[in-house]
């Protein structure tokens, strides 16, 4: 019997479309929904129904509660899908889907509340022994009280909006004299940018990594783990690169950080699939919490690849009631998996943004190769909406496998009418400080890109082949365009060859 | 038919003409034979030598753009006569000619930071368009005068839109 009977998945892009795919595997029934602009996506076309629900910006469309909400009536759908990003950590959303008798794929309301708030995650977090980041659990009231607060954890420390995120309305601050006009600023930025100038401040963590562990919690009480993901290759907070395991985790770390995120979720009565962030040290070994995000992660088929598990299923599975549909004990950690994200930005113009339409698209295949997208050749890519398009994720048998692998995997990629970060990854995927690792963490990009990590600008035999390619290529759709007058070769490039073998085969010569 | 082929600082005159199962081209007058065919549009597949390449190609504004090898590469390619007629039409100039401050991507524009009649420096930020929720700065690349602005401020724009038209300097 399957959990649903129908699903509304209120999202768009890749993500909807992995959840339509472990939806469809269940045998579960799928209504898409979709704004103006995505009228032509992948997801309207992978569902079994599909709803318009307004114009292309997001406000007026895949964030219009009232409006999925009367779409997942109309379709008779028991259960809604939120994905990640829109409407997946909104409380008030979860709240009304569920007072509309539907049941909402993700945690309670309150789980959600309580994590939702950087100030009464990290109280809820200290009460349940995680370890957090030394600093106020109160927000600052004064420059007089930060100073002092400053002062007893030790500089360096950094300023962080309690309503923040994506590294809003966050200050470092490294000497004393600096703190009274970073906390300024921070608040000032706090309040434009969240309508909250609540600011509390914490210790700065230097060169810290980036590791998330994945909880998958049911509601008969279970609250397990996935192990954990690396995410320390990031540009300004957005990740780029993910794998699991992370490379540089002793087994008995690795025991206590995985125990420390289930009592986070236990704490919370959580249920279903969630992350909980940490920052590590490097250095010591220590971890501490940074927050957690109470749905199903970008990053999670890195945690597929090496634990087998389905995790979209899963979801599915246990918000039906069901218990998790593994054990703990039966989870390990089998080889070794890594993500790229590609985005529809240009390295090699300060990561621009490059809206516009796929020319050709040939994704890599072959071994431990799974490519989660929503695109197509001549798919014009929105303005509206993130400009990640795509990922690229490789399973290999141990580390050294899977980064030979992706690199293997990027060569194969075709991607041309749009400008795409593939070269990135190529240049990350082989440069010597991330394939040894250790000394990688969340200042990765800053530190080296542009230094020793740069984008690969070819090679002399390969600028002979292009140009040649480039003259045949012309000379070909001139044929075309003068209306093929030349008689034999009026069906476009590659007949003159089709011809040649049928001369051959007829035994003439030309 | 010959083109003018380039690449960063190479510049190749190239001939190409249809030999079986490939091409001759005859690079600066020497020719060169390539197994060569489009298994699929886009892809053109090669051997020269006894190395194998697959390219792939699409046409541009000004020639073509190939990747291989991961790497994307954009080539010159013109005919030799349309690059003849170029010349004597005169041609855009550098410095002097004034310039065209458009987008290459569709966006929004948030933020107009220069008017008509004002004079910019070269480098100096004149529209910050949005699109994918980043803002963007355009600069001018050389100095002159606002001499139009065909567009306002909210207003969306295609990809290649023309945003702020700058005359060169007065000379006075």
């Amino acid at each position: 019997m399957p959990p649903f009977r129908k699903v509304l998945v209120a999202n768009r892009g890749e993500i909807a479309l992995r959840v339509i795919r472990g939806c469809r595997e269940l045998g579960i029934a799928t209504v898409a929904v979709f704004s103006e602009a995505d009228a032509e996506a992948l997801h309207v076309r992978a569902a079994d129904e599909a709803y318009c629900i307004g114009p292309a910006p997001s406000a007026e469309s895949y964030l219009r509660q009232d409006v999925i909400l009367e779409v997942a009536r109309t379709a008779g759908a028991d259960a809604i899908h939120p994905g990640y990003g829109f409407l997946s950590e909104n409380a008030a959303f979860a709240r009304a889907v569920a007072d509309a008798g539907i049941t909402f794929v993700g945690p309670p309301a309150e789980a959600m509340e309580v994590m939702g708030d950087k100030v009464s995650a990290r109280q809820t977090m200290m009460k349940a022994g995680v370890p957090v980041v030394p600093g106020t659990t109160e927000p600052l009231a004064s420059v007089e009280e930060a100073e002092r607060v400053a002062a007893e954890i030790g500089y360096p420390v950094m300023l962080k909006a309690s309503a923040g995120g994506g590294g809003k309305g966050m200050r470092a601050v490294m000497e004393p004299d600096q703190l009274a006009p970073a906390l300024r600023a921070a608040q000032s930025e706090a309040r434009n940018s969240f309508g909250d100038d609540r600011v509390y401040v914490e210790k700065l963590v230097q060169r810290p990594r980036h590791v998330e562990v994945q909880i998958f919690s049911d509601t008969h009480g279970n609250h397990l783990h996935l192990f954990e993901r690396d995410c320390s290759i990031q540009r300004r907070h957005q990740k780029l690169v993910e794998e699991s395991p992370c490379p540089v985790l002793r087994p008995e770390v690795r025991d206590a950080i995985t125990t420390v995120a289930t009592r986070a979720a236990a704490a919370i009565d959580y249920v279903g699939a969630g992350t909980v962030e940490f920052l590590y040290d490097n250095a010591t070994e220590d971890f501490y919490f940074l927050e957690m995000n109470t749905r199903l992660q970008v990053e999670h088929p890195v945690t597929e690849m090496v634990t087998g598990i389905d995790l979209v299923h899963a979801q599915l599975v246990v918000a039906a009631g069901e218990p998790a549909p593994f054990r703990q004990e039966d989870l390990r950690i089998h080889g070794h998996a890594i993500e790229v994200r590609i985005c529809a930005e240009d390295p090699a113009e300060n990561f621009r943004p490059a809206p516009g339409t796929i020319a050709a698209l040939r994704e890599p295949t072959g071994p431990g190769v799974r490519v989660d997208a929503a695109w197509y050749a001549g798919y014009e890519v929105p303005i509206f909406y993130d400009p990640m398009l795509a990922k690229l994720i490789v399973w290999g048998a141990d580390r050294e496998t899977a980064v030979r692998r992706m690199r293997r995997a990027l060569a194969e990629f075709a991607l041309t009418g749009i400008r795409h970060n593939l070269a990135f990854h190529r240049a990350v995927m082989s440069h010597a400080p991330f394939i040894e690792g250790s000394t990688v963490d969340t200042g990765y990009i800053a530190r080296h890109f542009g230094e020793d990590l740069t984008l690969d600008e070819g090679s002399d035999e390969h600028r002979d082949v292009v140009m040649l390619a480039a003259a045949i290529a012309a000379h070909e759709e001139r044929k075309r365009a003068t209306g093929a007058s030349g008689g034999e070769n009026t069906t476009g490039p590659g007949n003159a060859w089709a011809m040649a073998g049928r001369l051959r085969s007829l035994g003439r010569t030309r | 038919m010959a083109w003018e082929v380039t690449l960063g600082d190479r510049a190749r005159r190239m001939e190409v003409e249809e030999i079986e199962g490939g091409y001759r081209v005859i690079v600066d007058g020497e020719p060169v034979e390539v197994h060569a065919s489009f298994p699929q549009a886009g892809v053109l597949r090669m051997v020269h030598g006894a190395r194998s390449y697959s390219v792939d190609v699409r046409a541009t504004a000004d020639g073509q753009e190939a990747v291989l090898g991961g790497v994307r590469y954009d080539v010159g390619v013109i005919d030799e006569r349309d690059k003849a007629l170029r010349a004597l039409t005169g041609g855009a100039g550098g410095a002097g000619a004034g310039e065209v401050i458009s987008t290459s991507m569709p966006g929004k524009v948030v933020t107009l930071l220069v008017e008509v009649g004002e004079a910019v420096e070269a480098g100096q930020g004149c529209i910050v368009i949005e699109a994918m929720k980043m803002e963007n700065e355009l600069r001018a690349a050389h100095a002159g005068v606002v001499q139009s602005i065909p567009v306002a401020v909210g207003e969306a724009v295609e990809g290649g839109a023309e945003l702020v038209i700058i005359a060169p300097p007065s000379e006075e």
